[in-house]
């Protein structure tokens, strides 16, 4: 059986590189403010503050009507039209407050700022409040929950409706939150215990990562609907299968598990270093652009 | 919101009708109100008009069946430019109402960037298509100084014309001149049926229009090679039978698309329907499941035939005694005659007494079917046509059962074999008895559609009165050529290649789609390449026009006027095509008389006056108001006096509801109360013309592998059919927009074939004609619609090289894939004139 | 507005339902452009980029059955009444009317795409123009029904393969084919109570 007549349909979703895209700054972002609990750091804001707004300027733009969306709301508003049931309206609102709460601790990392605007001192202390970047962690994870979920809901793409997918997107925007805290200490942006916490977390992270990939492509080509099944085969041996074997595991994965080894075993290396922040950013992007490029439709004769 | 909803009845009425499809068309949802006048009624004529609506009648020329069609035409209230809505005639009554994936092209067509809008002249090479626009005036003048100099130095004979539907307007040009080619080009398409008809069934029902099964009521039908995409009104009393069990089996390569509606699709080799058709006839026979009283009455296979084949006559026995009263062998042993109601003994042999005294040994054609039939066992047929034995047992057991019968053909592709399949056909028709029975094969009763133009005493008359003594025109180079040839372009080629008989210079055509019609591209582009004068008259830009000198924009159905025999019915029903709109603006759309008649008038003005033509008509809306319209008037004048029928009455029926029925159906008439017009009056299982003009040994059917193109034998080696879809393939339907979407364009080959040559759905195939050496490139459809050994194309839908597609990027789709003509040999049958456009190729992975 | 979407509580009046008749269909063409021109006539001579077709809300799809026998299938909006893109649409755009019939709101729609992701039939496009993701029904369809018409690919089949009617009314044609002819629906696991039904031919 070719995959042409399994589908039948059109092969792949229309959501493409710039929801990969969107999906990979969002998990940057999310579970960069969990990180940012722990490491306060204005580089660490900076980062998470602008990979939102890169993130929800990369969502607008795909909008077939982005002129209409102040409309949209604003009738959604007005009318109290408000669908929760839509992941993408929760993820919206989600997206809002995080894009807020990040603003606010930017703000408090802007002495320039809060110097020159005096009313704006108030960011520094809720900055410091435990409360604030408990509530701060706590929607940054949610809005990479939401991520997951948003592509969980899309029933047309039986690829996509898999528990693993929030599961996944967790891992591997923590991956990338470390990641950057790695390349923010290669430039000096915050100190080595930072660093050295973080590569001890990635390996932990990047076996957890490497576990949930093989499980979800095999339970979807193993036990997945039809639809499923030829998305699982894109991604393992179809088109797909360089982008999930070279750039989602090797680069991905066991390039920073190998130079994490090292960097455990023998020495720490900045430029290893790099090479492994950077590698494990290339593989949490190409997982998204992936699953998402493998997403195909159910067939509707068989 | 209305509470009303479809419902059953309704929605049988209603069926067809795609009002809101034409609604939006051409024109604005407005039209959308004119809904309410759509009554579980019917059409509401009188509210249609009070509400503005100017109600018209017309028939669907998108392809060839004719049917009918209703337009709505409204001003623009703010512009007051007249819009359009076309949707099917609504009556129920009217037996080709409806329409299918054709007729909705009509809408596409009118107004489309493929409608020819000026006159155009080729300013390149042949084929190139490097045209310059230029006005009617300039266009005639031209046109007429270039045929006058062609007919001055080589004469009439050397300027010949074409077309597919509009033979009588061509002659408008053509008799005045003298010049008898007007050779349509039917040698791929009907040719073999009607010949096929012809020799079984007479002259008066050789045309494919004339006989169809009785689709209300049949149980069983098998179509040999038809696809039954048109006419509508077929298509919709076939599926009203099979929503009431009838069962439809399609023998065909390739499977139909009207086979997806839970038909039975046999899958068998190109140019084997004969074979199975006489394996089903051996069967029938074998079983006993045969029409004893109809073979023995009806037939001529009790009649006795000499050895060298011909038909024991009284002349033969009697001296003095005619040659056309056909011996039988009484059941009491003597010799009687056809005429002479007497039991016969069916399966005699034996001999008689010839005139001279002389024995003369005969056996009946009973005796000799049977012994003919002999090697069309089951099994020798499930090796010719790649069909299982058992097929040819449940297929024979089926139609006898039922009492089914086998659709006569319309369009098949043809193969080089095909007249012979046809008279299988009928030979298990006959032995059915299905012939003018309830769910038989059905005739339609000719309504006496007056002519536009005739001969009488003598004289070329048109109805108008006009006319001039008609010199004995020779026969056309078809005729010459192929004694029962009814259109064989391919002779015209050959006159204009090999100046046999006669060199012909010059080519008109009229509505000719040349390059999806004439097989065996190369020598038909030798042969334009040669021509000293080409001149097309299209309404939508095609391949053909690169190859035209001049292209003249003609008038599209909807514009023009015609009073016409509604066709594939079973009573008489007479159609007019009213003139639903002007051309759109921008186009410069002419009737075909008056460009017949401006270019009569430019190279013989006497023989212009002579037709009745004016130096007035030269303006184009005089011409239709003082000389088109009073033609139609007449007609319907004539018509009514005809059938006795009141004048004012008739055209308000012709103009309220589009038809008139003037012979009601009838079943069992034919042959029983009207003989068909053999030579021996009988449905002719042994074909007697064809016999006694010396053209066959013997009068039955027989197989015999496809002539036309080498069998494929090596691996990658595959025949190559095409076949027409109901969506756009065929007719102007073909190259209209939605067509190259909806009509799959790339060559399809069985998934067998495909493993064993390594492709893949959409790869892309490089294929050589066995014959032609043709070399092109198309994409692949892996499919199994089609047999293994066998690759397919739909017809027209793919290998347009025309300018056309090549500037205008949305008609791009229409180039790719593959033409069938490239690749066939043009391989005619030397008595028939028909022709074939199926072949054999090679392909490989490109 | 009466037009909110069925998680508001209003239950639509009537089921408005399509039925194909695959034993009947011919795979003629007649609806497919009868939507286009009805619903769309600007798109007549204009491709759809997505499908690499004409612009209608109604696909082909071609394949074969489970006896291997090569069938075609016509696909259009189903009109679920657990409609997963009236579900997942995040400005209340998608919704479903008083007919049972899932319908957009083009001023609250935003061109998200998320109700063609959400759609396990992958019936939408994009309008080249307006990017409105279209679908069946389109406005003139809409406007045939609301004068008590048919759509017009009903309305366009000359093999009576289609139909449409109120499946809440027991005397609708449609009511009465589902009743005495078997049949099934697209995708039946998939939860979504698709109203487009397809009338079953012999393997």
């Amino acid at each position: 059986m070719t995959p042409a007549d399994l589908t039948f349909q059109l092969d792949v979703a229309h959501w493409g590189w710039s929801i990969a895209a969107f999906l990979f700054f969002v998990g940057i972002a999310g579970m960069g403010s969990v990180a940012y609990a722990f490491v306060r750091r204005t580089a660490v804001i900076a980062t998470i503050f602008v990979s939102l707004v890169v993130g929800l300027l990369l969502v607008v733009s795909h909008l077939g009507r982005w002129w209409n969306l102040p409309r949209t709301l604003f009738l959604m508003v007005r009318d109290l039209e408000l669908n929760f049931g839509s992941w993408m309206l929760i993820g919206i609102t989600v997206l809002g407050i995080h894009l807020v709460l990040a603003l606010v601790a930017l703000v408090a990392h802007l002495p320039f700022l809060t110097q020159r605007l005096p009313w704006l001192a108030w960011t520094e202390r809720v900055d410091a409040s435990k409360a604030f970047l408990g509530a701060f962690a706590f929607v940054g994870f949610f809005a990479t929950v939401y991520s997951g979920f948003l592509i969980t809901q899309a029933v047309g793409i039986p690829l996509w409706n898999n528990p693993l997918i929030p599961v996944l997107w967790v891992i591997s925007g923590s991956i990338a939150a470390i990641a950057v805290l790695e390349l923010l200490y290669v430039v000096g942006a915050v100190d080595a215990k930072v660093s050295t916490f973080g590569v001890r977390l990635g390996m932990a992270l990047d076996g957890m990562k490497l576990l949930a990939v093989l499980g979800f492509l095999h339970v979807a080509a193993s036990y997945g609907s039809a639809g499923a099944r030829y998305g699982a085969t894109l991604m393992t041996s179809g088109d797909l299968a360089w982008m999930t074997w070279a750039m989602v595991v090797g680069v991905g994965i066991l390039v920073p598990l190998a130079i994490g080894a090292y960097t455990v075993l023998r020495e720490k290396n900045k430029a290893l270093l790099t090479v492994s922040a950077l590698s494990a950013l290339v593989g949490v992007f190409f997982l998204r652009a992936t699953v998402l490029l493998a997403g195909t439709f159910e067939p509707l004769v068989l | 919101m209305s509470e009303r909803t479809p419902n059953v009845s309704r929605r049988g009425f209603l069926l067809g009708s795609a009002a809101a499809a034409t609604g939006a068309l051409l024109a604005d949802r407005g039209f959308v109100d004119a809904q309410r006048f759509f009554t579980d009624d019917g059409l509401d004529v009188a509210g249609l008009r009070e509400a503005g609506y100017d109600v018209r009648h017309t028939v669907c020329h998108q392809c060839g069946a004719g049917c009918g069609l209703t337009a709505l035409v409204r001003p623009d209230p703010e512009t007051g430019t007249p819009h359009l809505m076309v949707l099917p005639n609504q009556d129920p009554e009217h037996p080709q109402r409806g329409y299918c994936g054709r007729g909705a092209t009509a809408a596409y067509t009118w107004d489309g960037p493929q409608r020819l809008r000026t006159p155009l002249k080729n300013v390149g090479e042949r084929g190139e298509g490097r045209f310059e626009a230029v006005s009617w005036e300039t266009a005639l003048d031209e046109i007429g100084e270039r045929l006058a100099a062609l007919l001055e130095r080589d004469g009439p004979e050397a300027l010949a014309a074409t077309t597919h539907d509009f033979k009588g307007d061509l002659q408008w040009l053509m008799t005045p001149l003298g010049a008898p080619n007007v050779v349509k080009q039917s040698s791929t398409c009907n040719t073999a049926g009607v010949v096929g008809r012809k020799w079984t069934m007479g002259g008066s029902y050789s045309k494919h229009s004339t006989v169809d099964p009785d689709y209300d009521h049949v149980r069983y039908v098998l179509f040999p090679g038809r696809s039954l995409n048109a006419p509508i009104g077929a298509v919709h009393r076939l599926a009203k039978a099979r929503e009431y069990g009838a069962k439809a089996v399609f023998l065909n390569p390739a499977m139909p698309d009207v086979a997806f509606a839970d038909g039975e699709w046999l899958a068998c080799y190109p140019g084997t329907d004969a074979a199975f058709l006489l394996g089903v006839a051996k069967v029938l026979i074998d079983e006993g499941r045969y029409d004893d009283a109809f073979v023995r009455r009806y037939t001529d296979l009790p009649f006795l035939i000499r050895e060298d084949g011909r038909p024991l006559t009284e002349a033969d026995v009697r001296s003095g005694g005619a040659d056309d009263r056909y011996a039988v062998r009484a059941a009491d042993g003597r010799v009687a005659f056809a005429d002479e109601d007497v039991e016969v003994d069916l399966a005699w042999e034996g001999t008689v007494r010839g005139a001279d005294g002389a024995p003369l040994p005969v056996r009946t054609a009973w005796a000799r079917l049977r012994e003919h039939l002999a090697t069309y066992d089951a099994s020798r047929v499930a090796r010719i046509t790649g069909l299982a034995a058992a097929d040819v047992v449940r297929i024979a057991r089926g139609l006898a059962i039922h009492r089914g019968v086998v659709e006569d053909t319309w369009y098949n592709t043809r193969n080089g074999n095909d007249t012979d399949a046809i008279m299988a056909l009928m030979t298990v028709n006959a032995l059915l008895g299905s012939i003018d029975t309830v769910g038989g094969l059905g005739f339609r009763p000719s309504a006496k559609v007056p002519g536009v133009m005739g001969t009488h005493e003598g004289r070329l008359e048109t109805i108008r009165g006009d006319g001039f003594s008609l010199p004995d025109l020779p026969k056309s180079v078809d005729k010459l050529r192929y004694p029962e040839a009814n259109a064989t372009f391919d002779a015209v080629i050959d006159a204009i290649l090999d100046e046999d008989p006669y060199p012909v210079t010059g080519l008109i055509a009229l509505g000719a789609t040349m390059f999806h019609r004439d097989p065996n591209t190369a020598r038909l582009e030798r042969a334009l390449k040669k021509l000293d004068l080409i001149v097309n008259i299209d309404i939508v830009h095609q391949e053909f026009d690169d190859w035209a000198d001049y292209v003249l924009p003609a008038e599209m159905f909807l514009e023009r006027e015609d009073l016409s025999q509604v066709g594939w019915s079973m009573q008489g029903v007479v159609a007019m095509q009213h003139r639903v709109t002007p051309p759109p603006e921008g186009v410069e759309a002419r009737p075909h008389l008056w460009i017949m008649l401006e270019l009569l008038r430019r190279v013989d003005p006497g023989m212009a006056r002579a037709m009745g033509y004016e130096d007035r008509f030269a303006d184009v809306d005089t011409f239709r108001r003082d000389f088109l319209a009073p033609i139609q008037e007449a007609r319907i004048a004539a018509l009514a006096e005809t059938w006795d029928l009141d004048e004012a009455e008739l055209r308000e029926e012709l103009d309220a509801r589009g038809f008139k029925t003037v012979v009601p159906q009838r079943h069992g008439r034919i042959p029983y109360e009207e003989p068909f017009d053999t030579p021996s009056g009988r449905l002719e299982v042994y074909a007697l013309a064809p016999v006694l003009a010396g053209y066959r040994e013997h009068g039955f059917a027989e197989y015999f592998p496809p002539p036309a193109y080498t069998a494929p034998s090596a691996d990658d080696e595959l025949f190559l059919v095409n076949g027409k879809s109901p969506i756009g393939s065929s007719g102007v339907a073909s190259v209209a927009f939605p067509t190259q979407y909806l009509t799959d364009n790339a060559l399809w080959i069985h998934p067998d074939d495909a493993a064993r040559l390594g492709f893949a759905d959409g790869d892309e195939a490089e294929v050589e004609g066995l014959d032609t050496g043709w070399v092109a490139t198309t994409e692949v459809r892996v499919t199994p619609r089609v047999r293994q050994g066998v690759a397919y194309v739909y017809s027209y839908a793919g290998g347009n090289r025309g300018s056309f597609e090549r500037r205008d990027p949305r008609f791009a789709k229409r180039t790719q894939g593959l033409n069938p003509h490239w690749f066939a040999t043009a391989t005619i049958d030397p008595v028939t004139g028909s022709n074939a456009n199926n072949a054999s190729i090679r392909i490989r992975r490109a | 507005m009466a037009r909110v979407n069925e998680m508001k509580g209003s239950e639509p009046t009537r089921r408005l339902a399509h039925v194909w008749d695959e034993s009947l269909c011919i795979a003629c063409g007649a609806c497919v452009m009868a939507c286009t021109m009805t619903n769309q006539p600007e798109m007549m001579h204009r491709k759809e980029k997505g499908w690499d077709s004409v612009a209608s809300n109604i696909r082909r799809i071609d394949g074969v059955n489970a006896t291997g026998k090569p069938s075609v299938l016509l696909v259009q909006c189903q009109h679920c009444d657990d409609a997963p893109c009236v579900a997942n649409c995040p400005f209340g755009a998608v919704y479903r009317d008083d007919d049972g019939l899932v319908r957009l709101d083009a001023e609250q729609c935003a061109g998200c795409s998320y109700c063609v992701t959400s759609c396990p039939y992958n019936v939408r496009w994009f309008h080249p123009d307006s990017k409105l993701p279209m679908k069946c029904m389109g406005e003139g369809c809409l406007d045939l029904v609301a004068q008590g018409e048919s759509p017009a690919c009903v309305q366009a089949c000359p093999a009576m393969a289609r139909d449409f009617g109120d499946l809440n009314d027991p005397a609708s044609s449609v009511s009465l084919t589902l009743r005495t002819k078997r049949s099934r629906r697209l995708l039946e696991g998939s939860g979504t109570e698709p109203k487009y039904f397809v009338v079953e031919g012999g393997l």
